[in-house]
This record gives C-alpha cells, sequence and structure tokens, in this order.
C-alpha cells in the first residue's frame, strides 16, 4: 500500500467500546484524516448507537455534524423530537447546542458521523483524543491512562470532561493533589461536574479531604 | 422539524444526471454545510463512472483530502494506477491531493459517499460546485434555466474558468452564438482543458460552424 492512500473496511476494521456500549469505528484516528471529524457507531436493536450529547460542551469541538445511516435504521432523538432514520437517510445538525442522541432499531445498525467546525481548521476534539486512555483504564493499566489524560489536558486545558476523567483516574492512583486540581479545574470549567463528582466513586480515597468537600459542596 | 437541524434522503436530493454521468447527491449544498465538503454519486449500470478520474490540484479542485465510502454496489477504484476492490462498507481514503483517483461501478446501483476538505485551513466550498446549480437543467434540456443560473454564477465570480465554460455551453444552446464564443475563448484561454472539452462537446454543435470556434479550439 502506498502512502497516498489508505484502505478499510467496516467489516474488517476492529471496533472499540463507544460510549453506552456502541461499537465505535473509529475512522478518522485509523486513517490520521486531518481535515474533518469521521466515525462510525454500531449497535444492535434497543441499545443506544449514538451518545446523548450536545457540541457545546468544553471537550466537544463545536462542530456541525452529518449523521448517515448505512445499515439497518436508527430512532433519533433531536433535541426531544423523535425521527426514525432508514439507509441512506440523513441529518445534518448545524446548532451545536442541539442536543443528539439515537437508538438502533435494528441489529446491526451503523452510522457514520462527519463533523467539523466552520470558520476554522479542523482540529481533533478533546473527547477523542481522550478516548485512547480509556481502553488502558479498562484493562487497569492507569499510569498509562493517566498519561494520556495529561497529555490530552496539555492541548486542551479548559475541557472539562478530560479534566473530570484525569481527576478520577490521578484519584485511583494514589496522586491525591493533583486529583484535586484537576477536579477543581473541571468544575470551573463546567459546573455540572461538581455534582458529578460527588457521587463518583473513583474519588472515594479523597472524599474526606476538606479542599474536596469543599470544592464539591460550594454552590 | 425545527431550525438547527435537518433531515433528508440521498434518493430525495439526487439531481437528474447529465449523459452518462452517475447520479449526484449534492449533500454539502443541500444542507449548506460550511465545515467539509460532501457527495454522493450512484452509478444505475456496471462499468460506469462512479467517481469521474479527477485529482485534487488541477482544474477547480480545492487540494482536499478525500474520504470515500461504498454505500451500495461494488466499485472498483484506481488510485495512480493502483487498483482497489471496493465492496459495500469499503473506506478508501486518498491522503495526497496529488493522486489521480477514479471509480467504476461493477455493480449497477453502485453508489459511494465522497467527503473532503482541506487539511490545516478552514474550509471554503470548491470552486467547482459553482456551476452545479445549472445541471439539473442542462440535464432536462431547460438551457435557458442553465443560462440564468451561470449569469449569477458568472456575476459572482467572474474569473472562474469553469462558469465560463458551462456558460459558453448553455449560451451556445440558447442561440447566443457571440456570447458562446466569447466566454468560451476566456475559459479556454484559462485553461488548455477547456480548448480540449469544446471540441467534441455538442453543446456547441450549434455553434461549431462559426469561423471563431475553429479558431478557439485550435
Amino acid at each position: 500500500m502506498s502512502e497516498k492512500f489508505l484502505v478499510t473496511s467496516l467489516d474488517v476494521l476492529e471496533p472499540e467500546e463507544g460510549a453506552d456500549g456502541a461499537r465505535w469505528y473509529r475512522l478518522r484516528r485509523e486513517l490520521d484524516v486531518g481535515a474533518f471529524g469521521v466515525n462510525a457507531y454500531g449497535a444492535d436493536a434497543g441499545n443506544r448507537v449514538i451518545e446523548r450529547h450536545d457540541e457545546l460542551g468544553t471537550g466537544a469541538g463545536r462542530h456541525e455534524e452529518l449523521y448517515l445511516v448505512l445499515r439497518g435504521a436508527a430512532n433519533f432523538e433531536l433535541d426531544g423530537e423523535q425521527r426514525k432514520v432508514g439507509v441512506g437517510e440523513m441529518v445534518f445538525i448545524s446548532d451545536p447546542a442541539i442536543r443528539r442522541a439515537a437508538i438502533a432499531d435494528e441489529d446491526g445498525t451503523v452510522v457514520l458521523v462527519v463533523g467539523g467546525k466552520p470558520g476554522v481548521p479542523y482540529g481533533v476534539s478533546a473527547w477523542e483524543a481522550a478516548a485512547d486512555a480509556y481502553p488502558l483504564w479498562r484493562a487497569g493499566e492507569m499510569d498509562e491512562a493517566v498519561e494520556i489524560l495529561r497529555a490530552v489536558v496539555e492541548e486542551h486545558p479548559q475541557a472539562g470532561i478530560v479534566l473530570y476523567n484525569l481527576a478520577c483516574a490521578e484519584a485511583l492512583v494514589g496522586e491525591h493533589d493533583a486529583a484535586v486540581e484537576h477536579l477543581r479545574r473541571a468544575v470551573e470549567a463546567e459546573d455540572r461536574f461538581r455534582e458529578l463528582a460527588r457521587s463518583d466513586d473513583d474519588f472515594g480515597a479523597v472524599r474526606e479531604r476538606e479542599d474536596f468537600r469543599e470544592l464539591v459542596e460550594a454552590a | 422539524m425545527t431550525d438547527g437541524y435537518t433531515v433528508a434522503s440521498l434518493d430525495e436530493i439526487e439531481i437528474p444526471p447529465l449523459a452518462n454521468t452517475a447520479r449526484w447527491a449534492s449533500i454539502r449544498r443541500h444542507f449548506d454545510i460550511q465545515s467539509f465538503g460532501v457527495n454522493a454519486w450512484a452509478a444505475d449500470e456496471a462499468g460506469q463512472d462512479v467517481i469521474g478520474e479527477h485529482d485534487e490540484v488541477t482544474g477547480g479542485a480545492a487540494g482536499h483530502e478525500e474520504l470515500y465510502l461504498v454505500l451500495s454496489g461494488r466499485a472498483t477504484f484506481t488510485i495512480d494506477g493502483e487498483i482497489v476492490d471496493g465492496p459495500p462498507g469499503t473506506v478508501v481514503f486518498v491522503r495526497d491531493p496529488a493522486a489521480t483517483r477514479r471509480a467504476v461501478a461493477v455493480e449497477p446501483g453502485t453508489r459511494v459517499l465522497a467527503v473532503g476538505a482541506k487539511r490545516g485551513e478552514a474550509f471554503a466550498p470548491s470552486p467547482w460546485e459553482r456551476s452545479a446549480p445549472s445541471f439539473p437543467f442542462f440535464a432536462s434540456g431547460d438551457y435557458e434555466k442553465a443560462r440564468e443560473v451561470l449569469e449569477e454564477a458568472h456575476a459572482e465570480f467572474p474569473d472562474d474558468s469553469a462558469v465560463l465554460y458551462n456558460l459558453a455551453c448553455a449560451e451556445s444552446r440558447t442561440g447566443r452564438t457571440a456570447e458562446a464564443l466569447e466566454h468560451l475563448r476566456a475559459s479556454a484561454d484559462q485553461s488548455e482543458r477547456y480548448r480540449e472539452f469544446a471540441r467534441t462537446d455538442t453543446d456547441f454543435d450549434p455553434i461549431r460552424d462559426e469561423p471563431a470556434f475553429a479558431q478557439i479550439v485550435g
């Protein structure tokens, strides 16, 4: 294979575990696409194929997104409106504030997603870069996961979800000062992390620290 | 339907094809996508081009890296002479804008999605799309309407050689000989390939015997 082009297939590419257990075909990373975001997600009937999200979060890219159903069918929810989308049908979401999610309506459903932000060159979103850490985390290789998340935070210092997950990982590996500091930065980025941290078992080791309590209890 | 999102199917946004060309769903234009280019092409017959031979550096191309995904049927890709078999689900990513690429349908009903943008730059629609609104009118033989649409594109992009060429085609078809010759000349002066296209393009049959036409195409 020359370096001018790369070939893969949805039937060959090994999916990773995505959010809510969806099969995540990481096309952008596999092919090193540098000009737009592109991924495919698969799920069987009744399971979530597209995670509920908007594009406003500090880890999101404020992308406009095009969804194309490649196989099966999916029930989309778009700001509360339901819409069944079949093969060859597309949903284009220009407004990053719209809450979007989809449940597979048939076994073997696959949805392609293409995204980018108007007016700026494409850059990999913080959430996507951070995703490399989670398989390591699940496999118990926490030090490697922490290392990846720290590198992402270096590049995306305001990405709340990445700061939060780094704080969790640091709490688990015994780096308690760093954990509280990164949780503080996560809460500064997005206040919702204050409440999440209150009941997150990952913070068990720092729960009794005064600075942690002040942080999660502050109004 | 609310503002902020739109739903459509590939079938409903396809425009009627020109003779011997693949059916085209101009997805980017339909949704007014501003951050990447995206189109789907469908060939009804085996042996038909589903992605016409091109590269991303010459003739109105924007230096895009391009990702192709085979949606249905089966296509054979040729990229700088290398052959790739493409059953449904195949993804071909052409990173090098200079690589020549083409895909031919192996089965009837072959449809390929193409996504493209330029690495490191904010997206802008490709110049080749500027003529696109006229294509359905050429296909249906409504050359007067095609001419009107291209006049508008020409007013906005006076130096676009593809718009000039297509405008000349529509003018030739609608009996505007002087304008057709003027715009064909301007287009051929900018790009040799239009001189070559004009030699065999039946849109110019009405003006082919004009001495000025022979002079332009050489």
